[in-house]
């Protein structure tokens, strides 16, 4: 049973060689990227480090039966590479509409000095089963 | 104060190509979002898709990709995305900068992507930092 509240804690770190290909897929020059003088990640990929960790708490929605549809990154300092963050996520609202059960997951980065480096909020709707 | 008309002229849209099967498994690697509905034909027809489809932050990557035209990723404080249809593998995405203001805390720039059928996938909303505007920036 998915519960609001806090998720138990844990740390990443963002993998170059992971952030190499991610700017391959788009298109960037992956090499004068990382060749700048403090490269940081850029929005759209710290996503993903997250919702891999979700799944702890996806543990508890049928994603056969979940979709996204919101997802907002708000980035409180750059956060440079090679850097190791603590994540606190939590599910901030669980909404009941006729259909769809609406889930606000609510993920917090901070950096070791504990200072916030980003939030970011997704809102997630999981179908109802009919009989 | 920076000319919006300006700036915006040199935010070209992005034309993503056809996402292939290929490129949807590379961004899962590249994130670590191995869910089946973006890696499995099967399973994201169980899941009420007709297809495969690509991850939501692909779309939000490749407004990255459009905003780091003008803006070094370090200047964009926040983006801000509703997904309102699915990208199916085959797709093309043309991504956009619809209108760009400056307010007094930076520059909001609102995006959009358009799928090969003239529909919009999704929207978004980004803010540039004022305090993180740099000459790069302030001489586009």
């Amino acid at each position: 049973m998915l519960k609001i509240g806090d998720y138990p804690s844990f740390s990443v770190s963002i993998d170059r060689t992971r952030l190499r290909k991610f700017l391959e897929v788009i298109g960037e020059d992956a090499e004068r990227f990382m060749s700048r003088e403090q490269p940081v990640i850029p929005p759209g990929f710290l996503f993903h480090i997250a919702l891999e960790d979700y799944f702890d708490i996806r543990n508890y929605i049928d994603t056969r039966r979940t979709v996204a549809t919101k997802h907002v990154q708000s980035f409180h300092l750059p956060i440079p590479i090679d850097t190791r963050l603590n994540v606190q996520p939590m599910i901030r609202s669980i909404k009941e509409r006729s259909r769809w059960t609406e889930i606000e997951v609510y993920v917090r980065y901070y950096f070791s000095t504990g200072d916030l480096a980003c939030e970011q909020t997704t809102i997630f709707l999981e179908r109802k089963v009919t009989e | 104060m920076m000319d919006m008309n300006h700036v915006k002229s040199h935010l070209q849209s992005v034309n993503t190509g056809s996402i292939e099967t290929r490129l949807i498994e590379e961004f899962a690697y590249a994130v670590e979002d191995y869910n089946k509905v973006h890696l499995n034909r099967e399973f994201a027809i169980s899941a009420g898709f007709r297809d495969i489809i690509a991850h939501g932050p692909l779309t939000m990557a490749y407004m990255s990709k459009l905003l780091m035209q003008v803006f070094p990723p370090e200047q964009i404080k926040e983006l801000e995305t509703d997904f309102h249809l699915p990208t199916y593998t085959g797709d093309t995405l043309t991504v956009r900068c619809d209108d760009i203001i400056e307010t007094e805390n930076g520059i909001r720039c609102t995006l959009s992507a358009i799928n090969q059928d003239g529909k919009i996938t999704t929207t978004g909303i980004a803010i540039i930092e004022a305090s993180r505007i740099n000459q790069r920036s302030a001489d586009i």
